[in-house]
């Protein structure tokens, strides 16, 4: 019932949107292709078919709350980064301590560089530290042919981990004070 | 003086597109299409005094090219790159229109480039060891390949697997004389979509694999007869002119297999090519060349980066390379064939990565062929530059 709630609410919101910002259709039937992909990770990750979702209005960036029994068990961002003339679309899952639990190309568009996509490959991205950008990066191997796409994933996958972290911890600190 | 204008100029130019950029970026800020990057290779080469003959260094912008992209809407794109070589000849190395049929599929048009061997498609200085790129890409591929043609390409995301194929126009093999050479094998007949012209089209196409992380397969193969200007206005029905003209065409047949793999420090490469020529014995009597009727290539490099463990996005990467090409791995009876063909080049040095697209190399290589015991010696330096 929540999910169906928050869906058509989502779906509502989305269709005003369209029609403000007069996005194509196709643009739409996509939409409804990555909610179902991310909604398969979310319930095998967490185990759950009753978990519902919620946005944070606070963030630039498309930044969820997956919530189980009114408790935050995870959260998860659908993002886009740069290829070389095209834009790639992506989510990550993170757990409630914004470890990233798994990272999933939605499309991809252009011609060189879909190596990215490779399952085995993003695996190396779970439970990555993003404290140091030097560490972070040595940790994934390049990927010899799809350099620019590697790089503009390692990069914003860094920057949305910690947007996310130093808002919460913020929030955090607000909320004891 | 001239020559100084020049460098000038080539510095401006650089200056130019690289506020062009900053520029572009205005315009990409409010034109998602357009999109403008660049590479560039510079070198210094120093050849090793030979016995008591000294030999002059020569230093070269080796390649300049601008990328002009433009994307139409998410299914139609404009590919595109200018390129100065050193400094005064100006080419066009990729211009192709790219159609995105569905996700995975889209076709081009235009002059691409042909998908044989690692360097030629993927000739990014920043992205190959060694200032030079490798000789077997050089003279058996012969790197940079491109022509005028139609291409469908396709993926599948599942399967970690790439693919292409493409109808193409051919090397131009006989324009009132040969093209083609012993030494140089098939590297006269580029074409490079300069007002080029077809007698019969050629097929070309690869396969990648990527599915085992960090390993990257590939297999290519060109099927064709090269193109000769003796079949424009040729009478079909005049049996002497006709086999004079079929002595200006020689038929090539070549595969290529390649192998990309990185872990953490470690980067390894490989490739062989191989390139069966036909017809060349009645090609070498109409042209007085001495063409080879079967090529072969191979090296193999093995690189480390020894800054790996260090808390740095630099890399200092060392690296050694083993190559062999010969132009004259077989050749018709009445060809003899010249060891001088047979090369062998090995080649050690460094990259260093300053940042991202941006290096300084050296290596050191050593020349050697199969007709002498001497072997030359090259120093080079240079720079590696693509944003």
């Amino acid at each position: 019932m929540h999910i169906k709630n928050n869906i058509s609410k989502a779906a509502t919101i989305l269709v005003v949107a369209l029609l403000f910002f007069s996005f194509k259709f196709s643009d739409w039937e996509f939409d409804k292709k990555y909610r179902a992909l991310i909604h398969k990770s979310i319930s095998e990750i967490f185990n759950s078919s009753t978990y519902i979702t919620e946005e944070l209005e606070s963030f630039e960036e498309s930044f969820y709350t997956i919530k189980e029994s009114e408790k935050i068990v995870g959260y998860f961002v659908v993002a886009k980064a740069p290829s070389k003339f095209h834009q790639f679309d992506y989510y990550i899952i993170f757990n409630a301590k914004t470890d990233i639990l798994k990272i999933e190309i939605l499309q991809y568009r252009e011609n060189y560089g879909a190596e990215i996509c490779n399952k085995r490959w993003l695996k190396k991205f779970n439970h990555i530290s993003t404290y140091n950008y030097a560490k972070y990066n040595r940790e994934i191997d390049g990927i010899s042919g799809a350099t620019i796409s590697v790089n503009s994933l390692k990069k914003d996958v860094f920057h949305l981990t910690n947007v996310l972290k130093e808002k919460l911890f913020n929030d955090d600190k607000n909320h004891k004070k | 003086m001239k020559k100084i204008s020049l460098s000038v100029a080539v510095v401006f130019t650089m200056l130019t597109v690289t506020k062009a950029q900053n520029s572009a970026e205005k315009i990409i800020a409010g034109n998602q299409g357009l999109h403008i990057g660049g590479y560039g290779q510079i070198d210094f080469n120093l050849p090793t005094r030979d016995g008591t003959i000294y030999k002059n260094g020569t230093l070269d912008v080796h390649r300049f090219i601008t990328f002009i992209g433009y994307k139409f809407n998410e299914n139609a794109s404009f590919v595109s790159e200018i390129e100065f070589e050193h400094v005064t000849e100006v080419y066009i190395e990729q211009a192709f229109l790219d159609y995105k049929i569905k996700d995975n599929l889209s076709v081009s048009a235009g002059l691409m480039l042909i998908p044989m061997g690692i360097q030629n498609l993927y000739h990014e200085p920043p992205t190959y060891n060694g200032v030079e790129r490798t000789n077997v890409d050089k003279y058996i591929v012969p790197t940079t390949w491109r022509e005028l043609g139609i291409s469908l390409s396709g993926r599948s995301i599942d399967n970690s697997l790439n693919y292409q194929f493409m109808v193409v126009n051919g090397f131009d093999g006989y324009d009132d004389g040969g093209k083609f050479s012993g030494k140089s094998g098939l590297r006269g007949g580029r074409q490079k979509g300069a007002e080029s012209y077809i007698t019969f089209p050629d097929l070309a196409g690869r396969i990648s694999y990527y599915g085992q992380p960090g390993l990257n397969l590939g297999l290519s193969a060109y099927v064709g007869d090269s193109e000769s200007k003796a079949y424009d206005g040729l009478d079909l029905a005049d049996e002497m002119a006709v086999a004079s003209a079929d002595s200006t065409i020689i038929g090539i047949q070549m595969l290529g297999v390649d192998a990309r793999y990185q872990k953490g420090a470690l980067q390894l490469r490989g490739q062989y090519i191989i390139a069966n020529l036909s017809n060349t014995d009645q090609y070498n009597a109409k042209s007085s060349t001495d063409l080879g009727s079967k090529m072969t290539g191979y090296y193999a490099e093995l690189g480390y980066n020894i800054l790996a463990n260090y808390n740095t996005t630099n890399e200092l990467i060392c690296f050694a390379r083993y190559e062999n090409y010969n132009t004259h791995a077989e050749a018709e009876k009445a060809t003899v064939i010249n060891d001088a063909y047979n090369r062998t080049d090995i080649t050690i040095g460094l990259g260093f990565k300053l940042a991202q697209g941006a290096m300084f190399k050296a290596d050191y290589q050593l020349l050697s062929d199969e007709s002498s015991e001497n072997k030359k010696g090259q120093f080079n330096f240079g720079t590696a530059i693509w944003f």
